[in-house]
């Protein structure tokens, strides 16, 4: 019955999210705004759109430890096993903007988030200030649009068309219709997901928390899944990587923001072990991108098989340390005395073999 | 115990049950109402947000006249 009820929140919860995209990016067409700028914002912020709601039901049940550990291990699975799986398909290219801007921006917000976390908690002012971010992220991105090469306009416009005229969804009432229906999708998506989740968590003797990191983390991804492997099929290698690290910037200042402010005075308690583990992975995972973007401005397939080995190491960390399990002193001094320093050797010869990678135009 | 007792001696105990079921299905549907709530404010925030700073800068090539 709670297989059933997981497996329905997520079902309601991808397709919620798809008519949510479908729906405003056609009104939004339809009103003269360009595919780039929908691709930009519409599309980036549906995909998060999981993590949104999921995140607020969670606050609004008293589950924030769902909610935080959502978020967190959400953007620790995009990385480590989303990008892994896509550049062991194929190697994935890695647009120069990326390394410039977005990776930055991402580090900058996991960052922001470790610093507004430090003292325990996250409050309706940190809340507020992450979400405020959002919304000057998403300014400054329809601005940067204008100065978009030709190129770049072409590739959204093929990726994303306005309606055809005589299709069903041409008329705003339909798309309106499209947009409430993802909405309500949403809605009942995040709450069968979270009760669902609550009770794995009952029945499995584990924290909300490890629930929150794991299952739930990798069920609202299944957008970003979805969309990367599809275009790691495709060939359109670099939009795999950009949906990635777009998500991750958007998941920590809309999820995060959004949970503390719906918090209210009591504000989001941060778990401890949260604090002291999870987040620093978040924070490493996402500065792991910049030397493995740079180098070649690709990610190769042994790359991909680095990112997909650690994010099994830390699910296997996270399942041995929920039950104190007798192997988990040795795995730790496996994976810090030799796989994680091992690692980092390479990265470096790696990156002054291969220097000018990212400085090429 | 008379029989009307027996009846009135069940009554608060079956009110209590209905007003407990009564509440808990009132706090699932307030969740899912302020979950809407949010989302609706977050993205209609977020169209603000995008409708302002196209406006703003208006007049460059990212409008397009719908065919």
């Amino acid at each position: 019955m709670n297989m059933l009820m997981f497996l329905g929140g997520l079902v309601l919860l991808v397709i919620g999210a798809n008519a949510l995209v479908r729906g405003a990016s056609k009104l939004a067409m339809s009103f003269g705004i360009s595919p780039l700028v929908v691709g930009l914002t519409i599309v980036a912020f549906g995909t998060s759109a999981p993590e949104v709601a999921v995140s607020i039901g969670a606050v609004l049940d008293g589950k924030t430890d769902i909610a935080i550990g959502s978020v967190v291990g959400s953007n620790i699975f995009n990385v480590l096993f989303v990008l892994g799986i896509s550049a062991l398909i194929a190697p994935l290219v890695v647009n120069i903007q990326l390394i410039r801007q977005e990776v930055p921006i991402m580090l900058g917000a996991s960052l922001l988030l470790l610093a507004l976390t430090l003292d325990g908690q996250l409050s309706f002012l940190d809340g507020g200030t992450l979400f405020a971010l959002l919304v000057a992220y998403t300014v400054f991105l329809v601005v940067q649009s204008r100065r978009e090469t030709q190129a770049a306009k072409d590739e959204f416009a093929d990726a994303i068309q306005p309606a055809g005229a005589g299709a069903w969804d041409s008329h705003w009432a339909a798309q309106v219709a499209l947009i409430a229906a993802g909405l309500v999708a949403l809605v009942f998506g995040s709450d069968y997901l979270v009760k669902a989740s609550v009770s794995f968590a009952k029945a499995m003797g584990v924290s909300d928390l490890v629930i929150g990191l794991t299952i739930v983390a990798a069920g609202t991804s299944m957008p970003e899944v979805a969309t990367s492997i599809t275009a790691a099929i495709k060939g359109e290698r670099d939009i795999a990587v950009g949906n990635v690290v777009g998500s991750n910037t958007f998941n920590i200042l809309s999820c995060l923001g959004l949970s503390g402010l719906v918090s209210g005075d009591l504000g989001l308690a941060i778990a401890p072990s949260l604090l002291a583990f999870d987040i620093w992975v978040m924070l490493a995972v996402a500065l792991a991108c910049l030397p493995i973007f740079m180098t070649g401005r690709e990610i190769a397939r042994w790359e991909g098989g680095v990112f997909l080995g650690y994010y099994v190491a830390y699910v296997a960390y996270l399942i041995l340390a929920a039950q104190q399990h007798d192997a988990l002193q040795a795995f730790s001094g496996v994976m810090m005395g030799f796989v994680v320093p091992l690692t980092l050797v390479t990265l470096v010869v790696v990156m002054i073999r291969r220097p000018a990678a990212a400085g090429e135009p | 115990m008379s029989p009307p007792d027996k009846l009135l001696a069940h009554i608060p105990a079956a009110q209590e049950g209905v007003d407990e079921a009564y509440l808990q299905r009132r706090s699932v549907w307030e969740t899912r109402i302020s979950v809407l709530i949010s989302l609706t404010v977050t993205f209609g925030l977020m169209a603000g947000a995008v409708l302002v700073s196209l406006w703003y800068t208006r007049g460059q090539s990212a409008v397009v006249t719908p065919a």
